[in-house]
């Protein structure tokens, strides 16, 4: 959770390097760089690292800063100020392929690290964000001097917060990554070879970073004798391991499962006029807002089909859905250039969202704690949470308020067909679910600015504003 | 001897230390002895291309 208070107030995800850390002041984020990371630092910015990353949006750019409000600290070397990450996603809400870009990401930096006479003293999955579908690398104090011989710290990392977690989706479980919340530091080499197919075996790269790997650490991390201080890893042995790496994560394949959701629009139960009327009101009523937006949520965002109108709007788009495969389809779906780049596609269960995890239950917030958002759509979603989950309307209501200001959901009647199929064995349960009790139970917490039937269907399209 | 991990503020692991070791020096073998076997062939084909260019020349 972050706070942003007037006084200088540390990010409570920050506190393990003692190069620096994130702190929050008046409302923007600022990094401070201690004088322990000083010769690091300079060594990043005068090598031309930095500047290269930075052309190649590789990493978030920075400006130097001179706070004069700041109390005195005999540890302060420097004070910059990074560019802002509109939307702070992590790894267990991301699907296969966005891991799999932030690996690469990663490795690519590190290439270009050892070039410049630096290497990346750690490889930390969330160093990584997403601007719309581009991972950067958010951690400037990640570079360090390298020494000709000296082994790369972050390996075990690289190989626990990436390759172990690709290979168990990959070859296990499609929708593994969710796990991800009860392994904030990666998942263990030990629990990986547990869950993988023998088969995984046989393929050289996990033999060799996920099977040896975890023998070797179970053999000699507990030993006495520390035998690695003075072991080298020549940059031979640097070159063929980030070479091994690259092609054991290109070789890891976004898994295909069956998916209830991914092709939901191609088997709507509306006509193809309701569906063009649908995305001809969403818009009108985002555009009706009549002021700029900086951030709507799409809630059940399925392939991304609303987010896509949404980012005519709004300077960024997040666009949220329980399936990892239509979470898949909308990374890689291909829309206009402009509108895709503000779109953010995650993983998220909202009868189960993201909740605050990590070190004083702070390290990294819930869902909510990264709210609230201008506007929320809620399009063919009340109905799963009602009917599907047993959530009252005022529940649904009580939940969205804090989430945005602005709501635009669809209210789909029992008579339509895809509730009867949720009603199909639970009819008489839900006799509080009418067009009259949404309106009853969002009205207490909303005003109801719009209303609007979606033409030859029995929906309703509903703009609210939250009251104050 | 010099040890390399002193400021480290992760726990590089001496498992993982003595593994990467191995995988890479044997990757970065692999990855040399490939690309000098490349450079080889490409020189030998370049070799054989020119000496039937000069073959052609010389005939016509």
């Amino acid at each position: 959770m972050t706070d942003r208070l007037d006084t200088p107030a540390r990010d409570s995800s920050s506190f393990r390097d003692p190069a620096g850390y994130i702190f929050w002041h008046h409302g923007e984020i600022y990094r401070q760089v201690n004088k322990f990371g000083q010769a690091d630092f300079d060594r990043f910015i005068d090598s031309g690292l930095y500047q290269q990353l930075v052309e190649l949006g590789l990493i978030v750019a920075h400006q130097e800063v001179e706070l004069k409000d700041l109390p005195i600290d005999p540890q302060r070397y420097k004070v910059i100020k990074p560019e802002m990450i509109p939307f702070v996603s992590y790894p267990y809400e991301w699907c296969f392929s966005q891991l799999k870009e932030a690996a690469r990401l990663t490795l690519k930096i590190q290439k270009l690290a050892l070039d410049h006479g630096l290497i990346l003293k750690d490889a930390s999955a969330y160093n990584i964000q997403f601007i719309g579908p581009r991972p950067v690398m958010i951690d400037s104090l990640s570079f360090r001097i390298y020494q000709e011989g000296a082994p790369w710290d972050g390996y075990r990392q690289f190989c626990e917060h990436f390759i172990a977690p690709l290979a168990v989706t990959s070859l296990v479980s499609a929708d593994f990554l969710k796990n991800l919340r009860s392994h904030l530091d990666g998942l263990s080499l030990d629990t990986a070879t547990s869950l993988l197919p023998r088969r995984a075996k046989l393929r050289r790269g996990l033999a060799a970073h996920v099977y040896l790997h975890a023998a070797s650490r179970r053999r000699y991390d507990s030993a006495k004798k520390d035998s690695s201080s003075t072991r080298k890893v020549s940059s031979l042995a640097m070159n063929g391991l980030l070479y091994s790496l690259s092609r054991t994560v290109e070789k890891l394949k976004a898994p295909q499962s069956a998916s209830q959701w991914r092709d939901y629009y191609k088997d709507t139960n509306y006509s193809q006029k309701a569906f063009d009327a649908k995305q001809k009101i969403v818009n009108d009523l985002l555009g009706s807002i009549g002021r700029e937006l900086k951030m709507v949520w799409d809630l059940g965002a399925n392939d991304g089909t609303f987010s896509q109108i949404a980012a005519d709007y709004s300077s960024c788009v997040v666009a949220f859905d329980i399936d990892h495969q239509a979470v898949e389809k909308n990374f890689h779906s291909f829309g206009a250039q402009n509108r895709k780049l503000k779109i953010l596609p995650l993983c998220q269960d909202l009868t189960n969202p993201s909740s605050s995890l990590g070190w004083n239950q702070n390290e990294r917030p819930g869902l909510k704690e990264r709210g609230p958002a201008d506007v929320i759509l809620a399009l063919a979603l009340i109905h799963h949470l009602s009917i599907g989950n047993n959530l009252s309307l005022q529940q649904i209501a009580e939940y969205f308020c804090q989430l945005a200001q602005y709501a635009i959901i669809e209210f789909i009647p029992k008579s339509d067909s895809r509730a009867k199929i949720l009603l199909r064995r639970r009819a008489n349960l839900f006799e509080h679910y009418s067009q009259s009790d949404f309106e009853k139970e969002f009205g207490r917490l909303f005003k109801i600015l719009k209303k609007l039937p979606v033409p030859a269907s029995q929906r309703v399209i509903y703009l609210l504003e939250r009251k104050k | 001897m010099e040890s390399w991990n002193v400021i480290a503020y992760l726990d590089a692991g001496t498992g993982s230390i003595i593994i990467q070791s191995v995988v890479g020096a044997v990757a970065g073998v692999a990855v040399f002895g490939r690309r000098m076997f490349g450079n080889l062939i490409h020189k030998a084909k370049s070799i054989t291309s020119r000496s039937a260019t000069t073959q052609t020349t010389d005939e016509s």
